[in-house]
This record gives structure tokens, C-alpha cells and sequence, in this order.
């Protein structure tokens, strides 16, 4: 998944906050956080069209016409419309925004909560359930694991929820145990003891 | 020479051994944005203002705005490792520097790494860097002094322990020279001295240590740098540093201290750079609307803190500091209520308490189990002397009049003066010392009471001498008279006098014992005569300097030793 700039997504998220209200209403909520993935994954894919619809020098009724002809009938009605809102407000390069912020929102209405998961090796299943049980109870909600091997963990996890991290990783108490004797080497030596012979 | 390994790899060993794995739970949040100094975190949402937080590369950083979902960070540091997307962790703590015994003759940075070479330094003890003043009921007024060793300010700006005096004066005018000076007259007194370099020329701060290394100074002292190169962070904290390492003399020892800010302009320029860069809004000069908070709360942290007496048991230990061997009396004898203790617990406060305390005493019946004890840390205190650089003499501008309201005086400097040879450059005119007066010893406010004054009418009559009027004798005389004072009030630098020795040259000087000695044989009169004193008449500074008194018949006394040398003086010159 790309990564979102936090500043577009405070912009986005009141977009996205406005439209989850809207959909679940209509019971739809799910269904437009589907629509709207695809929607950015569509422009991710085709950076002319994204040019298109951000760019200031095309004017807002041509894009609108461009909206209405490609999209309405193929997207639900609620999308189309909140993304021609998003046009009149000159706001149509935040979609892959709207799409991430949107989600977030959505999957805080449904009590769900993203725990990124960090290992050194790929999970397996029923690791994944028990670390989905643990961080849930942790997190206080149901968790959505987003997972990401790194090798360079050489053992452990590191879970992250929100801004809380727990850190259980191999390389982070190798890291700890050489700054240790960093620290102890140089107390020594320093501490007036003798470890020189002349 | 070899190393010994064996040795070395045992200790790591057991370090090793030592070791307990711990899941490491932290909040995080992620760098937005860095350069010059500043970062914007995103995240961190639970961030205190003014809590330390960590960089992945092992910087520290201190929030300093709290934004809707960001944070805007100050790095102490190499700000040049941090990229964006490094993650950035709290640490729960407020920023604190280590203080202690071991600080003392070393020269560290604002976060109490050491600068000098000489190893870490290994304490036990921190202190938090920001940290409140005493209120009122903690203090007690500046009644001690503390002796510069300069003729010119221990004589009329004299300065209390507890004072916060400003020296105030363009660049290049010995500004360093008179905290260096008092630093280094302060050698045998039990003052601890922290010199607090901001902003300056590593160059100079070398210079500086060299000087305090070579008088022996650095046995007492801790100096702190944040040097010109360093960045705008360090810069801003050192003054709290240095004030933080003072404080814990001050309040678990009960000592005297001495904190010298060279100089504050710098820290504001720093303060500056920071509070603009961080967005927030500019104010007079630039200057943001809280820079004089930025002095404030930290020269309010020099204080005199008050004596603290009780009735004890004799055979308490001299230095206990355990505030509960003050108990009632044993059989319910109470004090009656004009020997009342200030506090509940049986404490007495300050001076009028240790009357009360021993008024009490004195009426017990059992007295002899009994004694009045001081506890050891209580009456410390901290004298600030912040240094502020003007430009073309310009005490109006916006941080000058800031710190001259705030301190309890000032000792001004003119680059007029220091051109024509008159150092140290004081203005006498518009120097002041609010407080000192109470704090001056006796003798030396019974002789210099009138200097002053008599100064600044010099100061007028010479302008108007100047035009070659004819002058009636009486005029005559006050000129000549102020002409040798002057003379008299220079002194080279690093040469602090003890106080028993001012007194005797001021002495010589305004009771005329030199109205017939050429101006220009002054300084040699005086390094001369006071040599004499101690060769030959060493009794009389010794009973000077022990009741800093000076009885009628003690001047008296001084004034014929004076005129005697004087005489064998004046005619070994002529002959010479």
C-alpha cells in the first residue's frame, strides 16, 4: 500500500468523515470503501488521469463533464457525487487520500483497529490468529494485522498500534546489550582502573 | 604499553550476563519534516510540552509546540543525521542534566557531555533543567557578600550572595573580564562557580579556561559551552543547564553558588532563531512575545534561600539534615507565642528565628540535653551575573531593558572609559546595586559610603575644567582629589585584591592620604603601600579582614602607616 501524506489526509479526512456518515445511512459503508480503493487504484495506475483531474490549467466544468460521462452508472451515486464535490472545492488530487482516509474512518466504525505487524519471517496462520487475539485485547478492539517481514529483524516482532510501538525484536536487544557495553567499556576505562601494562 | 584484554572481557561479560531481555513498549511517532535544528513529528499524540524525546540516531529533542496531529521538536544535536520518516520516541521525562561533585573542574556541553577530553562523567545525580524558583517564604534577603576582588564594584556596586547583577556593555569591553575576575576570586571561599559560555568563539572559551586552569579556579568551577557552532538548541538550554548544576549545591548542600550567563543576548538570538523557525509569531525585534519569560523565570532562580534552625538533642551529629529531630519537647513544655517556630514541625526561619529558637532554649529547663542546630543545607544561595552585549551603547533596545528590569542592578561598561585607559571600564554614574548595600562589609561601606557621589561630581567638574576656567581652590582640590580616585580604581585584570586590602587603599584615597602624591605615581604608590601593609603590618588587614569592622581608632591607625610610607616613598622617588 503507498503511503498517504499525513497533511493530505487531515484535509481528506473530513471529506471521508462527511461521505461514511452519508453511506452508512444507506447501509453502503462497505461497499463505497470498496469503490473508492478502486477508484485509487485506477488513478495510481494511470498518472495522466490523475494529472488530469489535479491539475489547475483544466477547468472545473470540463472535469465535471469528465466525471459525470466516464463514471456515473459505473460507480455508485454517492461516490460520483462526493467526488464531484471534491472538484468544485478543487480537491479531486486528494482520491488516493480520500481512499486511505476513508478507510480509516470506516474501519473505526466498525470497531476495527490497524495493528502493523513487523516480523523477521512470514507469519503463519495460526500465528496470525494468536497475534490478532493479543494485539485485539492490546489495542481494545478487533485487529486488522498489516503485516511486513523484514528480515533485518533477525527474530521477534514489533507490533505498533497508533502511536504505541512494543518492540520484541531480536535486533533491537542486540542493539540494547552493545550499547550497554559501549557505555560499561568506556565507564571502565575512564574510571581510573589500570588495563594497561607497560 | 598493551592492553589487557583478559580483564576487559570479563567485565563485559558479566555485563552481558547481567543483561535481562525486557519487551521494550514506547510511543512513537514518525519525522515529517527536519532542518536547522527544528523537527515536525507526526504522531506522538499523548507528547507533553517540554518532554525529552528521542531520535532513532540517539539525538534528544524537546517538544516545544503542540500542534493538532504533529509536534514541533527541538534537536540538541547533529540535526543533519535525521531523515524523514525516522522514527522519534518518548521518553516520559522532562529534560534534566546530571550534577554532582563530579561536574567540578570539568568543562561539559548544555546536556552535561563532557567537552574537555577528560573522560565521562559519572554522577548519581540529575537534576531537571527547567526548574521553579523559590517563593517567598523559601528565601531570605541577600545579607552575605560576595567579594568580586574589583576595587571599583566591591566598593560602590557591592554584590550579595543571592544577587543577580547584570554586567552591561558593548563588545570589547571587559564584560568577561570582571565574571572571570570574580570567578577567580572566589578561590577559598566555598563558592561554587559555574561559567555558562553561550554563543561564544570556541577561541575565547579556551582562553577563558586556560585562565581559570592556570589560577587554580577550575578546582571550584564547572564550565558549560554551547559554543557559536553549536546548535541553536544547545544554545538556548546552557543557562538552565548551568543553573541546574549550581542548584544542586545549592539546595542538598546548602553552599553558596555563582553562576556567570556570557551572555543572555546570545541565548535570546538563539531563542529567536528557534521561535521563528518554529512558526511562531514575531514580535518586537523579532524576538518572540515570551522572551522575557526566556530571562525571567531563569535569573528568578538565583535566590538567597533562608537559614533553617531547631531545638535538637546535643548529641545530634553536626551535619544532620533530618528535619524531624526537631520534636516537641518531651515532657510538653510548648514556646511561648513570641518563641513560636515558623513551622509546625519545630523549624526555625532566618535570623529572627535563631533569636527565637535561642530565647527558647535558653528558658528550658533540661537546656544542657539540648543545642540549637543549623541544618547544613539550608541557606545556600546562587548569584547570578548575566552579560548582555549592546550595540553603540544602546541600553534601550529590547533585551538590554528586559534584563536591567529584571536583575537587581547592573555594572556598566563604557568603551570611552576603556580607551582612556580607565579599567575595569565601570560607568560609576548608572551603575547600581539594588540589594547589595545590606550584604557590603562594614568598613568598606563606612569608607566608599560618599565615593560614589564624589565620583560623579568629578566626572561634571572635569568637563567643565576642561575649558581652562579659572578654578577657586576648593574646586581645585575636588578635582585633584577625584583624579587619584580614578587612578585608584583601575587594576589589572586577573589581579582580584582581598577585601581587607581595598578597604585600605580606598581608605588612602578618600581620606587624602594622596592629595600629594603626582597622579601619575598612583598605581605604583598603591601596589607599593599595600606590600608595605603586608610585610610589615600584616595584624592590622588580619583584624579587617576577621570583623570587618573599622573602628575609629583602627583607621587611625591605617591613616599613620599610610602617611609614614608615604613619606619614605615620596623622598625615595624624588632621590630616585
Amino acid at each position: 500500500m503507498k503511503r498517504v501524506d499525513e497533511k493530505e489526509l487531515e484535509v481528506a479526512g473530513v471529506y471521508a468523515r462527511a461521505l461514511v456518515g452519508l453511506a452508512d445511512e444507506a447501509g453502503e459503508a462497505d461497499a463505497v470503501e470498496q469503490e473508492l480503493a478502486a477508484a485509487a487504484e485506477l488513478l495510481a495506475g494511470r498518472p495522466e488521469l490523475a494529472g488530469f483531474l489535479s491539475s489547475p490549467l483544466v477547468d472545473e466544468e470540463a472535469r465535471a463533464g469528465v466525471l459525470h460521462r466516464a463514471l456515473r452508472g459505473r460507480l455508485s451515486d454517492l461516490v460520483v457525487d462526493a467526488l464531484q464535490v471534491m472538484n468544485r472545492k478543487g480537491r479531486l488530487g486528494l482520491v488516493a487520500a480520500l481512499a486511505e482516509a476513508y478507510r480509516r474512518v470506516n474501519e473505526t466504525r466498525r470497531g476495527e483497529v490497524d495493528v502493523h505487524v513487523t516480523s523477521a519471517v512470514e507469519l503463519s496462520d495460526a500465528l496470525r490468529r494468536r497475534i490478532a487475539e493479543v494485539a485485539g485485547r492490546f489495542a481494545g478492539g478487533r485487529a486488522r494485522l498489516v503485516e511486513r517481514v523484514d528480515p533485518e529483524l533477525i527474530g521477534g516482532l514489533v507490533l505498533q498500534v497508533g502511536d504505541r510501538k512494543v518492540d520484541a525484536s531480536l535486533s533491537r536487544q542486540i542493539h540494547e546489550v552493545r550499547d550497554r557495553l559501549h557505555q560499561r567499556a568506556s565507564v571502565e576505562l575512564h574510571g581510573g582502573k589500570e588495563y594497561f601494562d607497560n | 604499553m598493551k592492553l589487557r584484554v583478559d580483564e576487559i572481557a570479563s567485565v563485559l561479560t558479566e555485563e552481558i550476563r547481567g543483561y535481562r531481555s525486557e519487551i521494550d513498549l514506547a510511543e512513537v511517532g514518525r519525522v515529517l519534516e527536519v532542518g536547522d535544528g527544528i523537527a515536525r513529528v507526526y504522531g506522538l499524540s499523548n507528547a507533553l510540552a517540554g518532554e525529552q524525546l528521542k531520535f532513532e540516531n540517539g539525538q534528544f529533542g524537546q517538544v516545544f509546540n503542540l500542534e493538532e496531529s504533529s509536534v514541533g521538536v527541538v534537536i540538541f544535536g547533529d540535526y543533519l543525521d535525521i531523515k524523514e520518516g525516522d522514527e522519534v520516541r518518548r521518553t516520559g521525562e522532562l529534560l534534566s542534566v546530571p550534577c554532582g561533585e563530579a561536574l567540578v573542574g570539568r568543562v561539559v556541553d548544555p546536556l552535561g557531555r563532557p567537552l574537555d577530553g577528560k573522560g565521562v562523567v559519572e554522577t548519581p545525580h540529575r537534576r531537571p533543567l527547567e526548574y521553579k524558583a523559590p517563593g517567598i517564604a523559601a528565601r531570605q534577603p541577600v545579607n552575605e557578600p560576595l567579594q568580586t576582588g574589583l576595587k571599583a564594584i566591591d566598593s560602590m556596586i557591592p554584590i550579595g550572595r543571592g544577587q543577580r547583577e547584570l554586567i552591561i556593555g558593548d563588545r570589547k569591553t571587559g564584560r568577561t573580564a570582571i565574571a572571570v575576575d570574580t570567578i577567580i576570586n572566589q578561590r577559598g571561599q566555598d563558592v561554587v562557580c559555574v561559567y555558562v559560555a553561550i554563543g561564544q568563539k570556541e577561541s575565547t572559551v579556551v582562553g577563558v579556561i586556560d585562565k581559570l586552569t592556570e589560577t587554580g579556579a577550575m578546582d571550584y568551577t564547572i564550565v558549560v559551552s554551547a559554543s557559536a557552532a553549536d546548535p541553536a538548541p544547545l544554545q538556548y538550554i546552557a543557562p538552565y543547564a548551568g543553573a541546574a548544576m549550581a542548584e544542586y549545591f545549592m539546595y542538598t548542600q546548602g553552599r553558596a553558588t555563582l553562576v556567570v550567563y556570557d551572555d543572555l543576548s546570545k541565548q535570546a538570538h538563539a531563542y529567536r532563531q528557534l521561535s521563528l523557525l518554529l512558526r511562531r509569531p514575531p514580535g518586537r525585534e523579532a524576538y518572540p512575545g515570551d522572551v522575557f519569560y526566556l530571562h525571567s523565570r531563569l535569573l528568578e532562580r538565583a535566590v538567597k534561600l533562608r537559614d533553617e534552625y531547631a531545638v535538637v538533642p546535643a548529641d545530634a551529629p553536626d551535619d544532620a539534615t533530618d528535619r524531624s529531630l526537631a520534636k516537641p519537647h518531651p515532657d510538653g513544655v510548648e514556646a511561648p507565642p513570641e518563641q513560636r517556630p515558623d513551622d509546625p514541625a519545630g523549624i526555625y526561619h532566618r535570623e529572627q528565628g535563631r533569636k527565637r529558637a535561642e530565647a527558647w532554649l535558653g528558658s528550658l529547663p533540661d537546656k544542657d540535653g539540648l543545642k540549637l542546630h543549623k541544618f547544613p543545607d539550608s541557606g545556600g544561595s546562587m548569584t547570578a551575573l548575566p552579560l548582555i552585549e549592546t550595540l553603540e551603547g544602546e541600553v534601550s533596545a529590547y533585551i538590554p531593558t528586559n534584563v536591567i528590569s529584571i536583575t537587581d542592578g547592573q555594572i556598566y561598561l563604557e568603551p570611552d572609559l576603556f580607551f582612556a585607559g580607565v579599567r575595569p571600564a565601570v560607568n560609576v554614574g548608572i551603575s547600581v546595586s539594588r540589594v547589595g548595600g545590606n550584604a557590603q562589609v562594614k568598613a568598606m561601606k563606612k569608607i566608599a559610603g560618599s565615593l560614589r557621589l564624589d565620583l560623579a561630581a568629578y566626572r561634571e567638574l572635569e568637563a567643565f575644567a576642561q575649558l581652562g576656567t579659572e578654578l577657586d581652590k576648593a574646586t581645585q582640590r575636588q578635582l585633584d582629589r577625584g583624579e587619584r580616585m580614578v587612578e585608584l580604581l583601575k587594576q589589572p585584570q586577573y589581579q582580584p585584591y582581598p577585601v581587607e586590602e581595598q578597604i585600605v587603599s580606598i581608605l588612602a584615597g578618600t581620606r587624602g592620604h594622596l592629595d600629594d602624591v603626582p597622579v601619575a605615581s598612583v598605581p605604583g604608590f598603591e601596589v607599593a603601600m599595600l606590600k608595605h601593609f603586608r610585610d610589615e603590618f600584616p595584624e592590622l588587614l588580619a583584624e579587617l579582614r576577621d570583623t570587618g569592622q573599622l573602628s575609629d581608632e583602627l583607621g587611625e591607625k591605617i591613616g599613620r602607616v599610610i602617611d609614614d610610607f608615604k613619606s619614605h616613598f615620596l623622598s625615595d622617588d624624588e632621590a630616585g
